[in-house]
């Protein structure tokens, strides 16, 4: 079926220019959630109007709250919420 | 860099919480590469219990517990299903009195063996115990290692 078969009246067709380095970063962010260059430029834009999308936060983003989840936490606080769980926790 | 997504440890995610420069930049690269830490409800349980524990006794960790939460959400979390809780029969039957103790380490193990994914941990030794238990390989990477210079 043609292309323009499939479209219906609610979808208008654009055309964008992408910075490249924009480009490279979309790309790599639809192959790893598995959506098409298309679909991941969508996703993004659903989610920036504020759509349950499910979009990977930044590598930035989630190692800033890996830090700040131990951030100021005094040395022996420290050891307690990190210690594992032992047989002997039972 | 592992070819597939990899099982986290809970002390390799404590070393990428404290900031620990090799392992964040291992955990960087493996961020870009596949999007999403993949960790086990176990080390979920383990830090959640700890900020809870110490917020129960007059702590003011509120702010961190947060953090943690809005880590874990960003975070593929694989559950002790069946299959892993079968391992770990096998595992803690199979193992002596003193290796029963790293019961939480062993759970871990049990999802990793189950899912046939690599474990990312700097605890060599007890995994590979574990995995030889089990009668199943067991993948292990180290990323308190700097990573390898291609030539």
């Amino acid at each position: 079926m043609a292309r323009s078969a499939l479209a219906h009246d609610t979808t208008v067709a654009r055309t964008i220019r992408f910075p490249a380095g924009l480009r490279d970063r979309i790309a790599a962010d639809a192959d790893r959630c598995g959506r098409s260059f298309e679909g991941q430029v969508l996703a993004l834009l659903r989610h920036h109007y504020g759509e349950d999308v499910d979009i990977s936060p930044a590598p930035v983003e989630i190692l800033a709250l890996a830090n700040a989840s131990l951030a100021d936490i005094p040395a022996a606080d420290s050891r307690a919420i990190l210690r594992k769980l032992r047989e002997s926790d039972r | 860099m592992p070819v597939g997504p990899a099982l986290l440890d809970t002390d390799t995610l404590s070393e990428i919480s404290r900031g620990n420069p090799i392992v964040r930049s291992h955990a960087h690269a493996y961020l870009i590469e596949f999007g999403r830490f993949t960790i086990s409800a176990i080390t979920v349980f383990e830090r959640l219990r700890g900020y809870r524990s110490a917020i129960a006794a007059g702590r003011p960790f509120q702010r961190q517990l947060q953090a943690f939460e809005g880590l874990v959400q960003g975070c593929v979390v694989l559950p002790v299903d069946e299959m892993a809780a079968d391992v770990a029969a096998t595992i803690w039957s199979g193992s002596a009195r003193k290796a029963r103790q790293a019961l939480g380490d062993m759970l871990i193990a049990s999802v990793a063996l189950a899912r046939q994914l690599p474990l990312v941990t700097r605890n060599r030794r007890d995994f590979e115990a574990f995995a030889k238990v089990s009668g199943a390989r067991l993948s292990l990477i180290d990323w308190t290692k700097p990573a390898s210079r291609k030539s």
